[in-house]
């Protein structure tokens, strides 16, 4: 018995390391590598050609864009816009994911379901294209609005903030429910059953019991969606009209512009950005998990 | 009794929110669908009449065809790239007892909230530096990695539910560590593998934000070639486009629906007989 259990974990012992191989590999050379290369880029001194390899060492590129106004701005309206579309998918996402659990009916289970997985398979472009329509001088919004009297002059939508948190809540909106609904599955039965045999009502029940027990669920959720807005690109393009400043649309323009410096900068930015929210929210967690 | 009837107000209140919610996603597909018979070029709503014309634009554009191919290429070949890698790097991960496994995790984590943009960016000058920028396979490795950390979660979380004794057997019995894998592990997690790489594909067919930076002008995937003709022209041939996209979608939905039926897919979804028992003790 010694023995063959010596033998099994000797092979298995070797495998591993073998098989973690091709994904290091990937890791190194398709993400880590290039980042470090690009990073470098903001510490350059910037240079007129096309693609001059790096020379020099600076901080003027992070000086310069901190002293400019409106990267400045940018920087501010992708954090509170993407705070925005966090909460916002997050209040969603959990009503979303609590009905699935509730949901007496497997039909109703997996039409929810279904619904929310469907905008996922449709392309990115595809939803924003569909919200420009929507949210139109003279789109169906605006006509419902109208209809029901909820409004008596045409709302603007389109090319301006609210028009971008709308459909990016709705761009990062299933990225909420999975992990949400994960949490809410591995609530035991019987704890809430216990919660109701106490007395607890309905309410108390859900804010001292379900609340608490899908609080990783919801800080997995929010950091998932959090670092996914802060990226994105397609609906603050599309639908932004170039009057909403977000990091990534700056990147993309610096980079057609072949001002490399600037958007390593920006991109440099951006991944301190995302690394904040990240940390910051396992903190949170960690610190929930402590005091309960 | 005043609590059983809160307690249905409450339940009124909370299936009305989801209705909306519902409304909420489904609205911006029907609208497109509904908007590809538009008559008119600009995006009238209500519209004046109907039209097939938009669909007919489609076929006839010179891009949508070789960029859709080419979207379908790029996304088969990166979801077996990840698949591959993914699976063994998750069997790695669950059953090794590897020095540094959290560092392979905290690299695949961030991997996954590296904005795609940056990462676009960043591979293009790395790509450009190594001088094989504009070649395919760089499209297919970027796409891959990206959508590793998917993989690796769907897969590894399969694995997690396997009962090591069973390797442990086959070892006993005399096969290689390698065999085991083959012949033991991966049949036992086929429905993730099979989720993964249907998530690997998703996750490449729509990723935009890296490949802009990654492909030559005139090799465009189909998300870049819709997104220019969506700046270039906002008529509903977009829409009729997308709507012959969201048909090819929820045909695979029911496919693979079908396909998974009975074996697994209403598991992921939780047990609703469960549900339903206990609702029914709670009452």
């Amino acid at each position: 018995m010694a023995r063959r259990t010596a033998g099994g974990a000797r092979g298995m012992r070797v495998l591993p390391w073998v098989m973690l191989i091709p994904m290091l590999a990937m890791l190194v050379f398709v993400f880590i590598v290039p980042m470090v290369v690009f990073i470098r880029y903001g510490f350059a001194v910037p240079s007129s050609s096309v693609l001059e390899p790096t020379h020099g060492f600076t901080f003027d590129n992070f000086v310069g864009f901190f002293t400019t106004p409106y990267l400045v701005a940018a920087v501010w309206q992708t954090i509170w816009m993407s705070a925005l579309v966090t909460a916002l998918a997050l209040l969603i996402g959990y009503l979303l994911a609590f009905a699935m659990w509730r949901a007496r009916s497997s039909a109703v289970k997996l039409g929810l379901a279904i619904a929310v997985f469907l905008p996922l398979l449709t392309s990115s472009v595809v939803r924003a294209y569909g919200w420009e329509i929507m949210l139109s001088d003279s789109g169906p919004v605006n006509s419902v609005l109208k209809a029901i009297g909820l409004t008596s002059h045409t709302l603007h939508l389109l090319y301006s903030w609210p028009g971008v948190v709308i459909a990016m809540v709705h761009m990062f909106l299933p990225f909420t429910v999975f992990p949400l609904y994960n949490a809410f599955e591995a609530i035991e039965p019987s704890v809430t059953e216990a919660a109701a045999d106490l007395g607890a009502t309905g309410t108390r029940r859900f804010l001292r019991v379900i609340l608490p027990m899908t609080g990783a669920g919801l800080i997995a959720a929010a950091e998932l969606c959090f670092t996914l807005a802060l990226g994105s690109y397609v609906v603050p393009a599309l639908l932004g009209g170039g009057r909403v400043q977000f990091l990534s649309v700056s990147i993309f323009n610096d980079t057609s512009a072949v001002n490399w410096p600037l958007a390593a900068v920006e991109s440099i930015i951006l991944l301190l950005l995302a690394f904040v929210v990240v940390v910051g929210l396992r903190m949170i967690g960690r610190s929930r998990t402590v005091t309960s | 009794m005043n609590v059983g009837v809160r307690g249905r107000i409450g339940r009124v209140v909370v299936w009305t929110l989801v209705g909306v919610a519902v409304v909420y996603i489904l609205a911006p597909l029907v609208i497109v669908v509904f908007n590809s018979f538009n008559s008119v070029a600009f995006n009238q709503f209500p519209p004046p009449g109907f039209s097939l014309k938009w669909y007919a634009n489609v076929f006839r554009n010179p891009t949508f065809g070789p960029a859709a191919a080419l979207s379908l290429i790029y996304g088969v070949l990166a979801a077996l790239l990840a698949v591959i890698v993914g699976t063994l790097g998750s069997y790695a991960l669950v059953r090794g007892r590897i020095w540094g496994k959290i560092i392979v995790l905290g690299l695949i984590a961030a991997s996954l909230v590296v904005p795609k943009m940056v990462l676009g960016v960043g591979l293009f000058v790395f790509f450009s530096e190594a001088d094989v920028y504009g070649q395919s396979w760089t499209v297919v490795v970027a796409h891959a990695t990206i959508a590793l950390p998917f993989v690796v979660a769907v897969v590894s979380a399969g694995l997690t539910g396997l009962d090591p004794m069973v390797e442990e057997a086959g070892l006993d019995l005399g096969r290689s560590s390698m065999m085991v894998f083959l012949k033991v592990v991966i049949p036992q997690v086929r429905v993730p593998i099979i989720i993964g790489g249907i998530f690997a594909f998703i996750i490449s067919f729509d990723q935009l934000e890296s490949t802009i930076f990654l492909t030559r002008p005139g090799s465009e995937t189909l998300p870049i070639a819709m997104l220019d003709y969506t700046i270039q022209s906002p008529d509903p041939t977009i829409a009729a486009l997308s709507t012959l996209m969201i048909g090819v979608s929820v045909l695979a939905v029911v496919v693979v629906a079908l396909m998974m039926h009975g074996s697994g897919a209403l598991r992921l979804l939780g047990s609703a007989r469960e549900q339903e028992i206990q609702e029914a003790q709670d009452e």
